[in-house]
C-alpha cells in the first residue's frame, strides 16, 4: 500500500457494467410481508438445448411448498418481476421454463432467501460461563408473570409495537445538500 | 434503581476516499462527522469522566469507518479542512465585530473549531479511535461491530458465504483496530432474516439489536416485548427497540431535535454569503456547500430566522435532558408491575445524529447521564452487562425486520436499485469460486489481485449506495459508485482470466480502494478456510 503524500497515477475506467454474466440463474428474494422480488438471466444456450429453438416464451412458476401460487409469462432472459404474495418470508421457490406439448419443461430452479422459523413455545434459558466455557441450561419454565393472560395485558398496555418509521432518510446520508 | 437504560450509537459512514481529486465533496461526510459528532461525543464522555459522572454507551463503529479514521490520506486532509474553518471563522468574527445579534455566535464557532483541533491533536493523538480505545478501557463504553461494509445482509443470502465474509472480516477489522473481538454487533440497518443468528454464534458475537417489530413479531411472542432481551434458538441474545425514546429523538416532528431553539441545520455560511468572500471555503468548482457555520435557530415554520443563542440552546438541551430522563423512570415504573426484574429501555440512534443532524444532541446526553448519575432511578447498563445481571432469558425465533421505512426490506429492495443485486450475487458466487481454485496460489501479483477482487466486492456490497438511491439524496454519486465497484471487479476478473494483469489499474484500486489492507481473498473460500484471526 502507499503512504500519505505517494500515490500511483490515477486510473479512470469507463463504468461501463455487464448488462448480462452469461450464465443461468434465477434469484427469489422477499421485499416485505406481502412482496417478493424474482430476476433472472436464461442464456440462448440452455433454450435452444432444451427448448430446441432459441425464441420460446418463458414463463416463471412461484411455489410455496409444493403448491403453486402465481405465474407469468416474460420474453426476456434477462429480467425482473414483483410478486404479491403474503407469505415472502416464507420459503418460497420458483422456476422458470417453457410451455411444449401442454407440459411444462422447466430450466432452472431458484436460489431463495428466506428460511424457516424453528418453533420454540415455552422455552427459556440460562447462559453461564464456566472457566471460559459457555454453558446453557434450558429452564422448565418462564417466570410466573409470563402467563399467556398477563403477557396479552403487557402488551396491550405497553407493547407499542407499531412498525418503525425508520430513521429520518437523510440521518446517515450526509449528501443531504440543498438548503 | 427502576430500571435500566441501554443507548446504543451507531456510528457509520461508507467508505469515501477520492485521492485523484483535490477537493471531493463526498470526503466532507467524514470531515463533518468528526468534527460535528465523534469529537463532541468524545468531548462529552471526557467532561464525564473528570467530573467522575458514572456512564455508560454501547457503540458500533463499523469498518468502513474505521478504515477511513486510521487512514493517514483522509487524517491529513481532516487537518487541512479544520485549518480552514478555523481561518474562516476568525474572518468571522473580524466581518462581524459590530454585529450585536451574531458576533457572539461567530466568537462561539471561533473558540470552537479551536478547541475540537485542540481535542484531536492532544486528547486524541490525531486519531479519533484512540478516544474509543479510552473509555473502553475505562470501562464507560461497549464498543461493538456492524457488517464489513455495512451490506444488508439479508439481500444477501443468496450466497451464503458472502454473508459470512461481511461478519467475518468485521470482527477481524474490530480486533485489529481494538484488541480484542467484539462480543456484539449492530446488524447493518438493524436487518435481521432468519439464520443470521447462526452466523453471528460462530463468530463469538452474543448478542444483536433488533427493530421492535423484529422482537414482538417473533415466534412465540415475547413475554416482556421489548423490555427484555430474548436468545435465538443458535443462543444469541437479541435487544429490542423500545419505540417510545426513539420517538422522542427521532420523531421529525415531535422529536426534541426539532425545537425551535435549536440550531438551524440549512443555513449554513456556505449558502448565505457573499459569493467572492466565501468561495476559498467551499467546493473549488463554485458550488455553495456547508460550511459547518451556521448563524440561526429554528426559530419555527419560517423562512425568517432568528439569530442562534448557544446558550440559550444549551438549557433547552438540559430542559430535554431532564424531561427525556423523567419519561423513562414514568416508563419503567409501569412495566415493573409487570414483570420480576428491572425493565431494559434499549434506544438506538445514528451516532451523526448527535452533534451534526442534532447540533445540541452531544449536550443533551452529557446531562442526561448526569440526572441519571445524581437521581439513581435509572442505571444505565451495556448488553454485557445487562446479560451477565440477567442470564435468564427467553428463546424466541425472530421475525425478519428492519429499522427501514415500513419495518422490512423495502428500502433496499425496489425498483429505484434492484439493478443492484444480480451483480452482487454474480460477484460473490465468482469470488467464493476463485477462492477454491486459488486458494494454494502463490504468485504474488495474481494473490493482490484476488484481494483487490474481496475488496471491490464488499464495497459495492454496503447499503448506503441502496438507501441513498431511495432516498434520491446523493443517488447519482451511489449509482457511480456501485457500477465503479461492479466494473473494477470485472476489469480486475477479466485480467486475471485472460493473463493480461493491468498492474497500473491494480496499484490505482489499491490505492484508493485501500479498504482492509491486510485482507485475504481466502475468506471466500467454502473450503480449506484459515482460521480466524485473533490478537
Amino acid at each position: 500500500m502507499y503512504a500519505a503524500g505517494e500515490k500511483p497515477p490515477p486510473v479512470y475506467g469507463s463504468g461501463e457494467i455487464p448488462r448480462r454474466y452469461n450464465i443461468d440463474t434465477l434469484v427469489v428474494m422477499p421485499v416485505n410481508a406481502d412482496t417478493s422480488f424474482i430476476y433472472w438471466e436464461v442464456t440462448d444456450e440452455l433454450i435452444e438445448q432444451r427448448c430446441g429453438g432459441p425464441n420460446a416464451e418463458l414463463v416463471v412458476r412461484v411455489f410455496e411448498g409444493g403448491s403453486e401460487v402465481c405465474s407469468f409469462s416474460t420474453g426476456e432472459t434477462v429480467g425482473k418481476h414483483y410478486i404479491k404474495y403474503p407469505a415472502s418470508f416464507r420459503p418460497l421457490a420458483a422456476e422458470i421454463g417453457i410451455r411444449k406439448d401442454g407440459g411444462f419443461v422447466a430450466l432452472l430452479k431458484t436460489k431463495t432467501v428466506s428460511g424457516h422459523r424453528p418453533v420454540t413455545e415455552g422455552l427459556w434459558m440460562e447462559r453461564r460461563e464456566a472457566a471460559g466455557t459457555e454453558v446453557w441450561i434450558p429452564l422448565r419454565d418462564g417466570p410466573a408473570c409470563a402467563s399467556p393472560r398477563s403477557a396479552s395485558a403487557f402488551r396491550r398496555i405497553f407493547g407499542e409495537t407499531a412498525r418503525s418509521s425508520g430513521r429520518p432518510a437523510s440521518s446517515t446520508a450526509f449528501a443531504v445538500r440543498s438548503p | 434503581m427502576k430500571g435500566y437504560w441501554l443507548p446504543v450509537l451507531h456510528s457509520h459512514l461508507p467508505f469515501v476516499k477520492h485521492p485523484e481529486y483535490d477537493y471531493f465533496l463526498e470526503e466532507h461526510w467524514l470531515f463533518e462527522a468528526v468534527s460535528e459528532s465523534y469529537i463532541p461525543l468524545l468531548m462529552k464522555m471526557k467532561a464525564l469522566a473528570d467530573e467522575e459522572i458514572d456512564f455508560r454507551l454501547t457503540i458500533s463503529i463499523t469498518p468502513p469507518l474505521l478504515e477511513m479514521l486510521s487512514d493517514g490520506y483522509l487524517t491529513e486532509e481532516y487537518l487541512k479542512h479544520l485549518d480552514k474553518l478555523i481561518e474562516l471563522s476568525g474572518r468571522e468574527v473580524e466581518r462581524l465585530s459590530g454585529d450585536a445579534d451574531f458576533l457572539p455566535v461567530a466568537t462561539f464557532y471561533s473558540e470552537r473549531f479551536r478547541e475540537i483541533r485542540a481535542f484531536f491533536e492532544g486528547f486524541l493523538d490525531c486519531n479519533v479511535l484512540n478516544g474509543y480505545r479510552h473509555f473502553q478501557k475505562a470501562g464507560k463504553i461497549e464498543l461493538i461491530t456492524c457488517g464489513a461494509t455495512h451490506c444488508f445482509l439479508p439481500l444477501l443470502g443468496v450466497n451464503p458465504k458472502a454473508v459470512e465474509v461481511q461478519i467475518r472480516v468485521a470482527v477481524d477489522s474490530h480486533c485489529k483496530h481494538f484488541g480484542e473481538p467484539p462480543r456484539g454487533i449492530w446488524l447493518p440497518e438493524c436487518a435481521y432474516s432468519e439464520g443470521l443468528d447462526r452466523v453471528l454464534k460462530e463468530h463469538g458475537l452474543n448478542f444483536f439489536f433488533l427493530d421492535s417489530h423484529g422482537l414482538t413479531e417473533g415466534s412465540p411472542a415475547p413475554v416482556y416485548s421489548v423490555y427484555a432481551p430474548v436468545y435465538t434458538v443458535n443462543g444469541v441474545a437479541a435487544f429490542g427497540r423500545d419505540p417510545r425514546s426513539s420517538k422522542q429523538v427521532w420523531d421529525s416532528n415531535e422529536g426534541y431535535p426539532g425545537d425551535f431553539s435549536y440550531r438551524d441545520f440549512y443555513r449554513d455560511a456556505g449558502f448565505d454569503l457573499d459569493f467572492e468572500y466565501i468561495r476559498p471555503y467551499i467546493s473549488p468548482d463554485g458550488v455553495r456547500t456547508f460550511t459547518g457555520i451556521k448563524y440561526h435557530r429554528i426559530t419555527g415554520r419560517t423562512e425568517s430566522k432568528e439569530p442562534y443563542d448557544p446558550a440559550a440552546a444549551r438549557e433547552k438541551a438540559i430542559e430535554h435532558a431532564l424531561h427525556f430522563h423523567s419519561e423513562r423512570v414514568k416508563h419503567v415504573d409501569a412495566l415493573s408491575n409487570f414483570m420480576d426484574r428491572p425493565p431494559v429501555v434499549v434506544s438506538p440512534y445514528d451516532a451523526e445524529l448527535f452533534g451534526h443532524w442534532w447540533f445540541e444532541g452531544p449536550d443533551f446526553l452529557y446531562h442526561l447521564f448526569r440526572e441519571i448519575h445524581e437521581r439513581g432511578d435509572l442505571k444505565a447498563v451495556t448488553p454485557t452487562e445487562y446479560l451477565r445481571l440477567h442470564p435468564k432469558n427467553q428463546v424466541i425465533s425472530p421475525s425478519p425486520s428492519s429499522w427501514g421505512y415500513e419495518g422490512y426490506y423495502d428500502v433496499w429492495l425496489n425498483s429505484d436499485n434492484d439493478w443492484i443485486y444480480r451483480h452482487l450475487h454474480y460477484m460473490a458466487d465468482t469470488m467464493e469460486d476463485l477462492a477454491n481454485r486459488h486458494y494454494h496460489e502463490t504468485d504474488h501479483l495474481r494473490i493482490r489481485l484476488l484481494n483487490q477482487l474481496a475488496r471491490e466486492l464488499l464495497l459495492a456490497q454496503s447499503s448506503d449506495w441502496a438507501f441513498l438511491m431511495t432516498t434520491k439524496t446523493a443517488a447519482e454519486y451511489s449509482a457511480k459508485r456501485t457500477k465503479e465497484h461492479i466494473h473494477n471487479f470485472n476489469s480486475l476478473l477479466d485480467g486475471l482470466l485472460n493473463d493480461r494483469i493491468d498492474t497500473r489499474l491494480l496499484e490505482w484500486l489499491e490505492y484508493k480502494n485501500s479498504i482492509f489492507d491486510d485482507l485475504d481473498f481466502r475468506v471466500y473460500a467454502s473450503r480449506q478456510a484459515p482460521p480466524p484471526r485473533r490478537p
